[in-house]
């Protein structure tokens, strides 16, 4: 009988410590200083803001301070309304129904770097990406007074991209023509021509 | 014997090109270096379910390694051989091709439809859960036509039947025209006027080196200095523009490739010994060797027709016991053993590792463990009992284990951080596998049972199985409880959890409550001997469940993805294990024994 | 009475449990795939019912979806299944030295079982990221999150005051009276999306009249609880505070860490205000020197990780380095850190940190069984070794 009780009470005490719960108060204690800044480390949830690439929000608030330089567009380039993303966006089509989009967008910092950067255009031709060697053969123009990386990339399918990347006082400026292969090669002049003209402001 | 001497021999093939030569040259794949004999026999299980091509005209057939030569060196010969296999009505009819009872395809005949693959390839979720059959299909489909379209690059960097003629001529010029390369470009970049031309030509080079160099994972080339890390010929040509120097195995490569084509086999025989002394100790040759042996030999497929045949033997003894047949099929099944023995002793000289290392290992193992339980069964009851459990154990696990190998993964691979510890891998993987091994065992002398019941069997042969399956409880119940223990051992070294409730670990506890409960069942006298042994079969479900069934869930560190046919088989099999204890069970005219 | 003792000291009532234990672990683990583990093993395993029902994704679905099954959950069965061993021991127990394998046995189940309960208790995890060159002294908990509010006035430390996630409940009320503070809880979000107001003119709930949410004109879309492996849930909440009866605002506050902090005054103190995930601090800061990561060459295949972090820890002159990586934890300070992820391009690593004072009970649960199992197996060898001897001289 006594040893009936006994386990009786034993399982009941294991019962009640596994249900009951902990953490019901609040609680207070010192640290030393910390930073101003929570650390912001890169956790792998996918976020719907990701795509505005992932900044503090209030730095997003501050988009509108990226300002979009002054340019000169060539004639037969369509203007396309801009959003706060694309600054520019131009569209040429010819009367075969081919057509390029030109875009320019302006971010803070330098968005992944070069290399990132390039392999994502690659990929959206359809080609795979190259390394960092492959990079030291690239062309160099001039947006501005400072020197920009060209960038010449024949897709697969028939669609090429032809750009170029600025990095520019701690922006990163990418203007880009992407479209047919064709038409790509026919604006290239252009689009030197448009480059020709960028001036900013600040 | 001579069947099997027959696999033994290092070539068979009645030509004097030194086919043994190419079969033992490395590549480096995922970490490892295997020879292209295994290379070769891997890509074409992939692409093709099995390791031979079956040429249309005549019924030829082609090995693996004869298929490779031509892939890689006679593109054009190649792109004719029926070698894609196609099962999903679907696919074939995104390619117009109706499904009139042909499995495989030609490169040819695929090269059109790559688009629309692509295409379709686009739109399958990353989640293996959301996916349709023909969805699986065609991912499969393009995995194929990947594998094939990087071994096309495997030993040179042309594209075209045209390059693969003029290999060398296009590698001397492209060495030759890096510096006048570099020097345009200065001038272009500093504002000069420039022949476009001149670049135009070193840039498509220089880009089709790089895609190879990006797209293709198998290299040949070994690293120039004291590295690890090998290359393709389009990763050693750019490297020309760093190093300034080119690997001499890449030119020796496309001599070869040329030899071949134009059939010079003295060039051909003399380009495989400079290419081996090329590479000199950067490679285990003894080792490579012993690997291509160990692939011609194969054999677990030797063992698997062994065990049939040891089966068959002991079935007839049962038949018609004057044949006195019971001897043979012992004996039969011993030289099965040691075939299947010396298959897992390669496996563990080759991969430098404890016998379970991955899924198909673990097959390998039970089979393994389970033949030599039932040779030592057959040594205590003579009844045939134990070749009879052993042969069926070991050839069905051997089958299991060569439709996990069809997907073609290098099952010598190397192994993940996260499981690197040769000594849990030989102490917690080893006694769960040798606990799956027990349960299956009294499973299959438990359906014995059954049949026994069904057809009128003497009770001491019944209570000879009873005994059998008791003792191989007992030993379940011991090895699967010490290998979870150790499991949660290991675990909690690892990461500071000794139970973490993974889907794997529940598996293990459930084969563990499983055994449990039958003994306790057994001493509380809730069943008798007919019980029991249903019980035992029951086991069969329950250690498939945790062997197969936890990792098709997609959950938790042992998930190792939805295996789509394997789920309707171990289904198939769960059924009729229900179905064997269901009518058992309601055999009336029997007493409770 | 008597009657009461024998049932729960049966067999058959063994048998019983056990069944039931299978058939829980069973249905628990089919329901891993929607749940996933953390949640089913609170579900399943830790509490004393749970209900599975049929997944309207399989065949029949539909019709079957009504089809619920009751389960004694871990708590309860482990309780009963223990209550069961104790009571057959006590009427069964025959000191005799062919039954001390069995005894040992049990009473090896019995410790590993009332391990798990203390284990349950007693155990927890946390998570530290450590990124290159800086010092932390922090870890966190990633299945409970708490409300902060950190008195920042002094400049030589900060006191902390932490709400945990208990208490986050809708319309509730939390006093802190040393601060004067009142915390009203407008809402509690387990899971939520936070975005601009200008990207999303529709919808949404927009509360804030203070901090980044009213600056940055945020809106909330609350959305399920995920239990997918790969993904987060990250709450948010509306917080008002009042300062001695005088209300100050409503905060939005959320786990994103892109947040910055928000920061407020009352009554001559500064404060911020924060919605994390549960700290727990360390007396030593831990600084990762640098993380390395080798691959099969030629292959992505991780080899190995491996972290070199520096330990500091002022109070105990502690300055020294040390390597954490697979299968090879840093036990420090009665926590012991593993290695276990790692941070893009390599530059920060994270540690699986968990606090554990009862590690040792499973442990001495495998090996009281593991000595209880080699026994009786000696045993049962010595007596039929015995049996045969006996048989053979009968038959002279």
């Amino acid at each position: 009988m006594m040893q009936f009780f006994i386990s009786g009470l034993v399982t009941a005490v294991l019962l009640f410590c596994g249900s009951c719960k902990k953490g019901d108060k609040v609680t207070s204690y010192q640290i030393p200083k910390e930073e101003l800044k929570i650390n912001v480390v890169q956790s792998e949830a996918s976020r719907l803001m990701q795509q505005s690439v992932g900044r503090s929000l209030e730095a997003e608030a501050e988009t509108n301070t990226i300002v979009a330089p002054n340019w000169v567009a060539p004639v037969g380039w369509a203007v396309l309304p801009s959003d706060a993303l694309k600054k520019g966006n131009f569209q040429v089509k010819d009367r075969e129904g081919r057509s390029v989009e030109i875009t320019v967008i302006g971010f803070q910092g330098n968005v992944g770097g070069e290399l990132a950067n390039i392999n994502r255009w690659r990929q959206q031709v359809g080609l795979g990406p190259v390394d960092a060697d492959f990079m030291k053969s690239l062309a160099t123009t001039e947006v501005d007074g400072r020197t920009a990386k060209l960038i010449d990339i024949e897709g697969s399918a028939q669609k090429s991209i032809y750009g170029a990347i600025l990095e520019r006082d701690g922006q990163s400026w990418f203007f880009k023509m992407m479209g047919d292969a064709a038409l790509v090669k026919k604006e290239k002049e252009n689009f030197l021509k448009f480059l020709e003209s960028v001036k900013f402001t600040k | 014997m001579g069947w099997v001497g027959y696999r033994i021999l290092p070539t068979r093939y009645l030509t004097k090109l030194d086919v043994a030569g190419f079969t033992e040259l490395p590549v480096q794949v995922n970490g490892r270096i295997l020879p292209m004999e295994s290379l070769a026999r891997n890509s074409l299980m992939l692409i093709s379910g099995r390791q031979m091509v079956y040429l249309p005209e005549g019924k030829q057939k082609l090995a693996a390694i004869g298929w490779l030569m031509h892939l890689t060196m006679q593109p054009e010969l190649a792109a004719q051989y029926p070698i894609f296999r196609i099962d999903n009505a679907e696919v074939l009819s995104l390619m117009g091709v109706k499904a009139d009872g042909r499995k495989y395809f030609s490169f040819n005949e695929l090269k059109a439809h790559i688009p629309a693959i692509e295409e379709e390839r686009k739109k399958i979720p990353a989640e293996t859960a959301l996916r349709s059959v023909f969805q699986n299909q065609l991912g499969c489909l393009y995995n194929a036509l990947d594998i094939y379209s990087q071994l096309l690059n495997l030993l040179h960097t042309g594209t075209k039947p045209s390059e693969l003629s003029e290999l060398e001529l296009e590698y001397a010029n492209w060495l030759v025209s890096i510096q006048p390369a570099r020097e345009a470009l200065r001038k272009w970049v500093s504002g000069e006027k420039v022949d476009q031309e001149v670049f135009q030509g070193f840039f498509d080079l220089g880009d089709k080196y790089g895609w190879i160099s990006n797209n293709v994972y198998f290299a040949v080339i070994p690293p120039i200095e004291r590295q690890d890390k090998w290359g393709n010929a389009g990763f050693a040509l750019l490297n020309v523009m760093e190093t300034g120097k080119l690997n001499p195995v890449v030119v020796d490569y496309a001599r070869l490739v040329t030899s071949f084509r134009e059939g010079n086999i003295t060039t051909f025989n003399a380009m495989i010994k400079v290419i081996q002394d090329a590479i000199g100790n950067k490679a285990q040759w003894k080792k490579l060797k012993f690997e291509v042996f160990f692939d011609q030999l194969e054999p677990f497929y030797v063992s698997t027709v062994i065990y049939l045949l040891s089966f068959i033997l002991v079935a007839i003894s049962w038949l018609v016991p004057s044949w006195n047949l019971q001897r043979a099929a012992y004996w039969v099944l011993i030289v099965g053993f040691v075939v299947h023995s010396f298959g897992l002793g390669s496996r563990m000289y080759l991969q430098g590792r404890p016998p379970v290392t991955n899924l198909y290992a673990s097959a390998i193992f039970i089979g393994w463990v389970g033949v030599l339980i039932g040779l030592l069964l057959e040594r205590l009851a003579k009844h045939g009992l134990g070749t009879a459990v052993a042969a069926i154990l070991g050839f069905a696990t051997l089958i299991i284990a060569h439709n996990l190998g069809l997907s073609g993964e290098d099952q010598l691979g190397v192994i993940r951080a996260v499981l690197d510890s040769n000594f849990w891998l030989s102490t917690h993987v080893i006694v769960i596998t040798m606990g799956y091994s027990g349960m299956f065992l009294g499973g299959i002398l438990a359906i014995i049972y059954c049949l026994g019941l069904w057809f009128n069997v003497g009770k001491s042969k019944r209570e000879t199985l009873h005994s059998m399956v008791y003792g191989t409880t007992c030993f379940s119940i011991l090895f699967s409880f010490v290998g979870t223990m150790l499991g949660g051992i290991w675990a909690d070294q690892s990461w500071g959890r000794f139970w973490g409730w993974d889907p794997k670990e529940n598996g293990a506890l459930i084969i563990v409550l499983w055994c449990a409960i039958m003994l306790h069942a057994k001493w509380g006298k809730l069943v008798y001997e007919r019980g029991f042994m249903l019980m035992a079969v029951f086991g069969n479900v329950v250690t498939s469940w945790s062997w197969f069934g936890t990792n098709m869930l997609g959950v938790g560190l042992h998930s190792y993805g939805f295996m789509e046919k394997g789920f309707w088989v171990l289904l198939a099999f769960i059924v009729s294990q229900v179905i064997i204890i269901v009518g058992t069970g309601f055999l009336g005219n029997f007493k409770k024994t | 009475m008597h009657k009461l003792l024998n049932a729960f000291s049966s067999i058959k009532l063994t048998v019983v449990l056990l069944m039931a234990a299978l058939l829980l672990v069973f249905f628990g683990t089919l329901d891993q795939v929607n749940y996933g583990i953390y949640e089913v093993q609170k579900k399943y395993f830790q509490s004393l019912i749970a209900f599975w029902s049929y997944p309207t994704e399989w065949p029949g679905g539909n019709f079957l979806k009504h089809l619920i099954i009751p389960l004694l959950s871990g708590g309860l069965l482990g309780a009963l299944l223990l209550l069961n061993l104790i009571c057959a021991h006590f009427k069964y127990f025959v000191l005799s030295w062919k039954k001390i394998g069995i005894a040992l046995i049990h009473v090896g189940i019995v410790v590993l079982l009332v391990g798990g309960y203390l284990i349950g208790y007693f155990q927890e995890e946390f998570q530290m990221w450590l990124p290159e060159g800086k010092r932390v002294n922090f870890a966190k908990n990633i299945r409970k999150n708490e409300l902060v509010i950190i008195d920042k006035t002094d400049p030589n430390y900060d006191t902390v005051w932490s709400i945990p996630e208990n208490l986050l409940k809708k319309d509730k009320v939390i006093s802190l009276p040393a601060l004067g503070i009142e915390v009203l809880m407008d809402d509690y979000y387990e899971n939520a999306v936070i975005v601009r107001r200008i990207d999303y003119p529709q919808g949404g709930i927009a509360k804030a009249t203070q901090g980044s949410g009213s600056k940055v004109d945020l809106v909330v879309f609350p959305k399920a609880k995920t239990y997918k492996s790969n993904e987060d849930s990250e709450a948010a909440a509306y917080v008002t505070l009042k300062h001695r009866g005088e209300v100050l605002g409503t905060w939005l506050v959320s786990e994103d860490e892109r947040f910055p902090p928000q920061r407020l005054d009352a009554g001559n103190h500064q404060y911020e205000i924060a919605l994390r995930p549960e700290r727990q601090y360390f007396l030593f800061y831990l600084e990762l020197i640098d993380f390395k990561y080798e691959k099969y060459p030629g292959s992505e295949i991780p080899k190995s990780f491996s972290s070199e972090v520096r330990i500091l820890n002022e109070q105990a002159k502690t300055d020294r380095n040390v390597l954490i990586y697979m299968n090879h934890p840093l036990r420090y300070e009665g926590y012991t850190f593993y290695q276990a992820n790692f941070g893009p391009e390599e530059t920060s690593s994270m540690l699986q940190v968990v606090k554990n004072s009862v590690w040792f009970v499973p442990y001495v649960g495998v090996w009281l069984t593991g000595v209880g199992l080699v026994v009786h197996f000696c045993v049962q060898l010595y007596v039929y070794v015995r049996r045969k001897k006996e048989k053979l001289n009968h038959a002279f």
